[in-house]
């Protein structure tokens, strides 16, 4: 019978049962342990569609999933429209009141360039050892818009080993945290910076935005949406529009982007050794990033009487805000009055402006 | 001598966990402030009673805001 | 492996330079914009 032969059940292989674990398995840590659900559970739902075959869900030209994929990722609408909602749900209060921060969001990146070089040395291409280095900065829809610019095959890997990391930084960092600082450091109180007037916070997209893209014209797409949110965000006066940016609009490019993303992970494309240099690598990454913001901020300290509390650098990390506030649990348990969580933000966001820059670098030498 | 708790960082009040009239303790938990998501408790500076109480539940608050008032004893 | 090399150089420079830059901008902000009391303040 030709209802037989069209059964998708006949053409499933080993390889696409167990890529369907992976996506139980994803969908299991977002539902109970609440790990970076808005994108893990669409993720891991595409993955479990993308492997049931016959269903030309990611067929070129005519699938569904392919057309969100295609328009919305390949054509690199959706992570900058994810970046404006970013814009418009960050305050960049703690960077204006202490704006020698911004250099431990910049120490942070140091991961991305170390895990870059040892990629490349591990034989990754140079655009695949740069996707991979980007996961470093901890920040998804930068990771997922540098894959798409540079290495397709890499999306997936990298984007869930990307979003996987950042909700594991509350393990990943403190113990890295812990080694790279004495109790005396981590009990530093830091000094409240001035107060930031909303003229200040009006300005800054502004500033911002122009000065990064006549430096890195490459960074763009990003950093052009990302300031354009914050200012609908601080001008106070295009509520609508700031609304619809940090809710309805996130919430539906996020959906897309979930879905695509988890869907580019068909059996063929994930299950190689590749994929676990992947996840080591970024990993790697991650830990490097922590490390180098708090050496920076150890260094920065040899140079200035108003202490800064070197946990602080780990915010850098740009897994905004999970890093701060394992800042502030790490700060707190050496000294429950320590309230370092809005200093913390402070590297935070930079390091999300910072990541954006070297991406925007890695584009610009390699395309 | 009336002591000031401030706000040790700008939030939301979560929790007001003490009473006009209660005798606290240095380190005693008196206020939770919510911020990032994250709940941040507010300790007692000293031992004595809460003679003032300046915030409820819900109000939002700036670094160095007066929260409550101790006598200390 | 050179390639690889000047990308490391170039990337955490850049990436120290541009924020350089914005550090110092943040600063003249703070300086053309900051401190007197804002009117519009909510």
């Amino acid at each position: 019978m030709v209802f037989f032969e069209n059964m998708g059940l006949l053409a499933l292989t080993p390889g696409m049962v167990f890529m369907w674990v992976i996506g139980f398995v994803l969908i299991y840590l977002a539902i109970t342990r609440q790990y970076e659900p808005l994108l893990l559970l669409p993720i891991g739902f595409g993955i479990i569609i993308t492997n049931l075959p016959l269903s030309y869900l990611m067929e070129p030209g005519e699938g569904l999933i392919w057309r969100f994929y295609h328009y919305g990722i390949e054509w690199e609408i959706i992570p900058p429209l994810i970046f404006l909602g970013l814009g418009a749900l960050t305050d960049f209060s703690a960077l204006l009141s202490q704006p020698r921060l911004i250099f431990l969001g910049a120490a942070a990146q140091v991961g991305v360039y170390v895990t870059f070089f040892i990629a490349y040395a591990m034989g990754f291409s140079l655009e695949e050892a740069a996707t991979i280095g980007i996961i470093g900065g901890a920040d998804g829809p930068t990771t997922i818009y540098l894959s798409a610019r540079l290495a397709p095959q890499l999306l997936g890997a990298c984007a869930v080993a990307a979003y996987s990391y950042m909700a594991l930084v509350p393990i990943i960092m403190p113990p890295i945290m812990k080694l790279l600082t004495t109790d005396e450091e981590r009990k530093i109180r830091m000094k409240k910076g001035r107060k930031v007037t909303s003229r200040e916070k009006v300005f800054f997209p502004l500033i911002a935005a122009m000065v990064i893209i006549l430096l890195v014209p490459a960074s763009a797409p990003l950093i052009a949406m990302f300031m354009m949110g914050n200012l609908f965000r601080e001008s106070k006066v295009v509520e609508r529009l700031n609304e619809t940016a940090q809710n309805s609009l996130m919430n539906i490019v996020t959906i897309f982007l979930g879905v695509s993303v988890g869907a580019t992970m068909n059996a063929e494309n994930f299950l190689r050794k590749e994929v676990i240099f992947i996840f080591f690598l970024g990993l790697f990454a991650f830990m490097i990033s922590t490390a180098s913001g708090i050496l920076l901020a150890k260094f920065m300290n040899l140079f200035t009487s108003n202490k800064i509390n070197p946990l602080v650098g780990a915010a850098g990390v740009s897994a905004v805000p999970m890093a701060a506030r394992v800042v502030q649990k790490v700060g707190a348990a050496a000294d429950k009055r320590n309230y370092l969580l809005m200093f913390a933000m402070g590297p935070n966001i930079a390091g999300v402006i910072g990541t954006v820059i070297a991406a925007g670098i890695f584009i610009s030498i390699l395309k | 001598m009336a002591t000031e708790v401030l706000v040790p960082l700008a939030g939301n009040i979560w929790l007001v966990l003490v009473n006009v009239g209660d005798e606290v303790e240095e380190d005693d938990e008196l206020v939770v402030i919510e911020a990032l998501k994250m709940e941040n408790p507010v300790y007692a500076p000293c031992d004595g009673t809460v003679s003032e109480i300046r915030v409820k539940k819900g109000d939002v608050v700036e670094d160095d805001d007066v929260l409550m008032i101790i006598e200390e004893s | 492996m050179q390639a690889a090399f000047e990308i490391f150089v170039n990337g955490i420079s850049g990436v120290f330079i541009g924020l350089s830059v914005l550090y110092a901008a943040i600063k003249l902000n703070k300086l053309l914009a900051g401190r007197e009391a804002d009117k519009k303040e909510q």
